[in-house]
C-alpha cells in the first residue's frame, strides 16, 4: 500500500474520531478558548501527565 | 489516415507528461484545501486561537522535516556509527531553547513551565521510553512526523502509543508515590541568566564529550550541525514560543496521546473517568469537552496535517520504505506501547519533557535524557532481532 493510501486512511481515521468526539462533547466556551494564555492565568499545570499538588495535570 | 508509430509515441509521451504534471498539481492544491480546510474547521468549533495553534503546529511539524532536525535517528547514529553532527544539532536545539524560554517563562505573564518532579517515575518511564524510540524509530514528535509520511511502521506506533499512554496515566498515581524530590527548577534558585548559562555550559560540555568520542573512534564525518540545522533550530524554538505565547503552556505532544485513547473508552462507556488521572480537574476538563478544545491535540493535529501536506507536495512515487513483516509490526507495537506507558511515567516525551522540560530549567528533563539515553542503548540492540537495521 503505498504512503499516500496510509495518509488516506489516517486522514479518514481523524475526521471521524474528531467529528464523533466533538458530537458528543458539550459546544465549547469559544469565548474562553478564544482567550491568549488561559491556561497560565488560570493556573492551570502543563499537560505533561502529572498530577499537581491542587490536583491538576502537570 | 494512419498516423506513424513515431509520431503516436511522440504524441503519447508528453501527453503522459502533462498528465503526470496535472496529477501533481491537484493533489498539491488538495493537500493546501485540506490544510486550510481543518484550519478553518477548528476555528469554526473552537476559536481562532486554537486554528492557529494548528497552523503553528503544522509549522513544528514541517520544520523538524525541512530541517534535518529529530532525536531517535541522530542517537541511534551517534551510538551505532558515531557520528555526531545529528547529536550536536539536538544539543544545540536544547541549548537554543533554554537561553530563550528561561527568561521568556520569567517575562510573559500567564505562562506554565512544564517543570514536573524528579524521581524513579522519571527514571523508570524515560527508560522504557528510550527503548521505545529506537524500536518505533522516531519519539514522540518523530512518531508524528514518520505518521504524517505515511510510514507504516510509523502509523503502527502511533496507534499503540494511545493503550500504552492510558496505562501509564492509570498507573501514574502509583509511581507518583514512589521516591522524588519534587519540583528542582534551576531558576528558582539561581538569577535566570546563571540558571540559563548554567545549563548552556553542561550541554556544550555534553557536544565536547559526543564530538571527542567520535573523533576518538576514528569517524572521519563531520560533527558540525549544517547551516540548514542550525537555521532549524532558530525556527523550531520560535515557533515553540510563538505557541508558548498563544497558549500559555509549553510545547508538548504525548498528553494528547492518552486523552485520545481515554475518549476511545469513554465513547465505549467503560467508566474511564471515575479513575484517579482522569477525574482530577485538567485531565478531567480535557475529556468531557471536544478534542478540538485541547491545545495539545490541535498542534499535534497541526503537525500530522502539516507534515502529511509537504509530503503530497514533494508527491514521490514510492512505497512504503518500512517492511510490513510480523516482526516489524512486533517493534512498532511494542515501541508505542513502551513510548506511551514511558511518556505518561516521565511527564512527557522528547518534547514535553526533554524539550520543554529543559527549556523550564527543571532538573527532571536532565534525569530523563540519562535515562532515555540509557534506554535508547538497549532499544538499538534490541532493533536487530526485530528486522530493523541500524
Amino acid at each position: 500500500m503505498s504512503r499516500y493510501l496510509h495518509l488516506a486512511v489516517l486522514a479518514i481515521v481523524i475526521l471521524a474520531f474528531v467529528a464523533v468526539d466533538h458530537a458528543r462533547s458539550p459546544e465549547p466556551d469559544h469565548a474562553a478558548l478564544e482567550e491568549w494564555r488561559s491556561a497560565g492565568a488560570a493556573g492551570a499545570c502543563a499537560p505533561c501527565g502529572a498530577i499537581c499538588d491542587g490536583g491538576g495535570g502537570n | 489516415m494512419t498516423a506513424p508509430d513515431g509520431a503516436l509515441q511522440g504524441a503519447a509521451a508528453p501527453s503522459a507528461a502533462g498528465s503526470a504534471a496535472e496529477g501533481r498539481a491537484l493533489a498539491r492544491t488538495a493537500a493546501v484545501a485540506a490544510l486550510v480546510s481543518f484550519a478553518l474547521a477548528v476555528a469554526w468549533f473552537a476559536s481562532l486561537r486554537n486554528a492557529l495553534l494548528f497552523l503553528i503546529g503544522a509549522g513544528l511539524g514541517t520544520s523538524l522535516v525541512l530541517f534535518g532536525i529529530g532525536f531517535a535517528g541522530p542517537w541511534r547514529a551517534f551510538k551505532v556509527r558515531r557520528e555526531a553532527r545529528g547529536f550536536v544539532a539536538t544539543l544545540l536545539l536544547l541549548a537554543l531553547a533554554t537561553v530563550v524560554f528561561i527568561p521568556a517563562l520569567e517575562a510573559i505573564d500567564g505562562v506554565v513551565s512544564n517543570a514536573a518532579p524528579f524521581g524513579v517515575s522519571v527514571l523508570a518511564g524515560a527508560f522504557l521510553f528510550g527503548i521505545g524510540m529506537q524500536l518505533g524509530g522516531g519519539c514522540g514528535s518523530g512518531t508524528i512526523v514518520g505518521a504524517g509520511t505515511g510510514s507504516r511502521h510509523s502509523l503502527w506506533v502511533l496507534l499503540f502509543f494511545l493503550p500504552g499512554s492510558v496505562v501509564g496515566t492509570l498507573h501514574l498515581p502509583m509511581w507518583l508515590g514512589a521516591p522524588n524530590m519534587g519540583q528542582v527548577v534551576l531558576a528558582d534558585h539561581l538569577p535566570v541568566p546563571v540558571a540559563a548559562l548554567l545549563q548552556v555550559a553542561a550541554l556544550a560540555a555534553l557536544a565536547f564529550a559526543a564530538v571527542s568520542i567520535a573523533k576518538r573512534s576514528g569517524s572521519t564525518a563531520s560533527w558540525r550541525p549544517t547551516n540548514r540545522q542550525v537555521a532549524g533550530c532558530a525556527v523550531i524554538v520560535l515557533l515553540a514560543l510563538l505557541s508558548l505565547y498563544v497558549s500559555g503552556r509549553m510545547w508538548s505532544i504525548t498528553f494528547a496521546y492518552g486523552l485520545w485513547g481515554a475518549k476511545v473508552l469513554d465513547m465505549a462507556g467503560t467508566g474511564i473517568s471515575e479513575t484517579v488521572f482522569w477525574s482530577s480537574p485538567y485531565p478531567a476538563n480535557a475529556l468531557a469537552n471536544s478534542v478540538l478544545a485541547d491545545v495539545t491535540s490541535v498542534m499535534n493535529f497541526g503537525m500530522l496535517a502539516g507534515v502529511a501536506a509537504l509530503t503530497v507536495w514533494r508527491w514521490r512515487k514510492t512505497d512504503d520504505l518500512a517492511p510490513g513483516s510480523a516482526r516489524g509490526f512486533a517493534a512498532a507495537a511494542l515501541a508505542g506501547l513502551l513510548m506511551g506507558y514511558g511518556a505518561r511515567l516521565a511527564f512527557g516525551c522528547n518534547i514535553g519533557a526533554l524539550f520543554s522540560g529543559l527549556a523550564s530549567g527543571s532538573m527532571h528533563a536532565w534525569l530523563w535524557f540519562a535515562a532515555a539515553w540509557a534506554g535508547s542503548h538497549l532499544g538499538v540492540r534490541l532493533r536487530p532481532r526485530f528486522g530493523l537495521a541500524n
